[in-house]
């Protein structure tokens, strides 16, 4: 088996220290960061969320394979970072204010991540003027809100239409998501894009961007 | 006062409920509204709430004017008193007081009992997982447990007031997986549960010998209404005490960790009363065939998540439970058309409906076009 694909194994298999030796037995052996990146790491992230799709793999393989993924990341950022990778785009996350669930929230950081984006997460019970405080400092291309709870969804109403008020709405792409939110919902109160998973939520993402 | 032939009448179509012989049509109930802003009419302030905070004479308040105003009833549901949901009064325009309450400020009274902080929000009550080091309750230390005992003494004095003329119970006790969700918190569960599974089987022990002993506590409390027994998640009446076992977090599980980690457990919660009823969700639909397993479940109710399959979709699945032979409750937030379709998929026998509506007008209306339709 080539080093890459033992990488993308390992990353299926939630094996952090595996993979982190891997990474640097490949660097060693020359291989570019990119390449590491993208068809060693992202291959296999992506093979999770393709098993997670199915049903074979469930929240916990996510996570251990996120966290042998950012164990490797960990290497490999110093070589990125010389190389200057561009970043796909820039994204601000937060889960709504009232609501404390983030499991659904990281998954989405994470695949952003994975997709190229530059994430700024703004954690959990997120008020609507700290998310606009956010975009401008930071001017992303997109807002991620996230909500749990069928009470704390209306929260990202607030949102959308406080960056109206400050007139940053035209400046920036949203995506709703979580438990409580709809198509429907999400097409009523104005955002961009609704995603149901976190792998949905990473390919509207690069949509938006290249449709912006 | 009630109406005494209309508590005769809905007795018997939950006892039907339970028993499942032919009937008309489903047990249908509205059974609250959600609300927004629960933190500002809930009086209360952004930050930590603890159960010296939590005043009896609210609760007690609450249901006095909420049975004067909206009768016993809501649907063919009963207003069971309780401390689950935290009551806020509401000024009306003309300078009346309307006590309310939503599902959303259910209070989280398992979690608070293992020893998790409860943080008030603008729209919701919700708990910290327990600090590293921080040890949480045991069998050993649940007699003197604060919130315990402010879950007592709030429905001592339900009994007290309401217990010879309406129905009441104790508050909910989730169950032991989202006990364990709350005190490790849900991604440290999930990563326990590769690395750590002995971990996590005997914390889901510790939560489930709890989730007992606070029954046990409860037993003295649980009053009679009817010749049964009413509990407070689902305005059930039954001939005998029922426990609800709730565990949101199965949609974490994949169905061998399931039937690893959950159903010996889910085994021990439905055993210890006569009556059990499961809630679950859609999202955790792969788990449904492990938790109909378990021959002890009294009953099955499915919560039709507003993201998840539609409602023709789940029809199979439905069926399935419904043939196994488990009593079913179904809740969502319904139009009218998917309330046909739920009623031409599925049998009246053992079926109730719990319908969220957005107002008691479309409430009435929904209701009265079922028992048109059933003529």
């Amino acid at each position: 088996m080539k080093v890459l694909e033992q990488i993308s194994a390992s990353v299926i298999n939630g094996d952090a220290a595996g993979t982190v030796q891997l990474t640097r037995q490949a660097l060693d052996a020359g291989l570019s960061a990119d390449e590491i990146l993208n068809e060693g790491l992202i291959a296999g992230l992506s093979e999770v969320g393709r098993r997670m799709e199915s049903k074979t793999f469930f929240i916990p393989e996510v996570l251990v394979a996120a966290r042998a993924m950012k164990a490797a990341e960990d290497v490999l950022k110093p070589v990125l970072v010389s190389n200057c990778v561009k970043p796909t785009g820039r994204v601000v996350l937060a889960t709504v204010e009232g609501d404390v669930h983030d499991i659904g929230k990281n998954l989405v950081k994470l695949m952003l991540e994975c997709a190229g984006f530059e994430v700024t997460d703004l954690g959990v019970n997120v008020p609507a003027a700290s998310i606009i405080r956010a975009v401008s400092e930071t001017r992303p291309n997109i807002i991620g809100l996230s909500a749990l709870l069928t009470t704390t969804v209306v929260r990202m109403k607030e949102v959308i239409e406080d960056l109206k008020r400050n007139d940053l709405r035209s400046q920036v792409k949203i995506i709703v998501g979580g438990a409580a939110v709809t198509r429907d919902y999400a097409e009523q109160i104005g955002a961009d894009a609704y995603s149901p998973d976190c792998t949905d939520a990473a390919k509207r993402a690069k949509e938006l961007v290249q449709t912006n | 006062m009630i109406d005494q032939k209309n508590v005769d009448r809905v007795i018997k179509r939950h006892r039907d409920f339970w028993k499942r012989p032919p009937t008309d049509r489903p047990l249908l109930g509205f059974p609250f509204q959600w609300e927004h802003g629960l933190g500002t009419k809930l009086g209360l302030k952004k930050g930590p709430l603890t159960p010296d905070m939590l005043d009896p004479e609210l609760f007690v308040t609450f249901y006095e004017d909420g049975i004067k105003e909206g009768g016993l009833f809501e649907g063919d549901l009963l207003r069971v008193a309780n401390c689950q949901r935290l009551p806020w009064a509401e000024s009306r325009p003309d300078g009346s007081i309307r006590h309310r309450s939503a599902r959303a400020a259910s209070i989280p009274w398992s979690p608070a009992i293992m020893g998790c902080e409860v943080e008030v929000s603008s729209d919701s009550l919700w708990t910290k997982p327990l600090p590293p080091g921080q040890a949480p309750t045991d069998l050993t230390t649940l007699g003197e447990n604060p919130w315990l005992a402010k879950a007592i003494e709030i429905t001592g004095v339900l009994n007290r007031k309401f217990g010879k003329t309406y129905p009441t119970c104790p508050p909910d006790v989730l169950g032991p997986a989202d006990m364990l969700a709350a005190i490790l918190g849900t991604e440290q569960m999930c990563l326990d549960m590769i690395d750590n599974p002995a971990k996590i089987k005997s914390l889901v022990g510790l939560c489930t010998d709890v989730w007992l002993g606070v029954h046990e506590k409860f037993k003295p409390l649980e009053i009679e209404f009817r010749g049964g027994h009413c509990e407070s998640r689902f305005q059930l009446w039954a001939p005998g005490v029922t426990t609800v076992t709730q565990d949101d977090c199965a949609i974490f599980f994949s169905p061998k960790r399931y039937d690893e980690f959950l159903t010996p457990v889910n085994r021990r919660t439905f055993a210890s009363s006569p009556y059990s009823i499961m809630h679950a969700h859609t999202g955790a639909a792969h788990t449904f065939e492990a938790i109909l397993s378990i021959p002890e479940l009294g009953a099955m109710q499915v919560h039709l998540d507003p993201n998840g399959p539609s409602v023709a979709e789940m029809i199979p699945t439905l069926v399935k439970i419904q043939r196994m032979g488990k009593p079913l409750i179904i809740f969502k937030e319904f139009k009218l058309t998917e309330l046909e379709t739920l009623l031409d998929g599925l049998r009246p026998e053992g079926l109730c409906i719990m319908a969220i509506s957005a107002s008691e007008k479309a409430a009435l209306e929904f209701m009265q076009r079922l028992i048109e339709e059933k003529k």
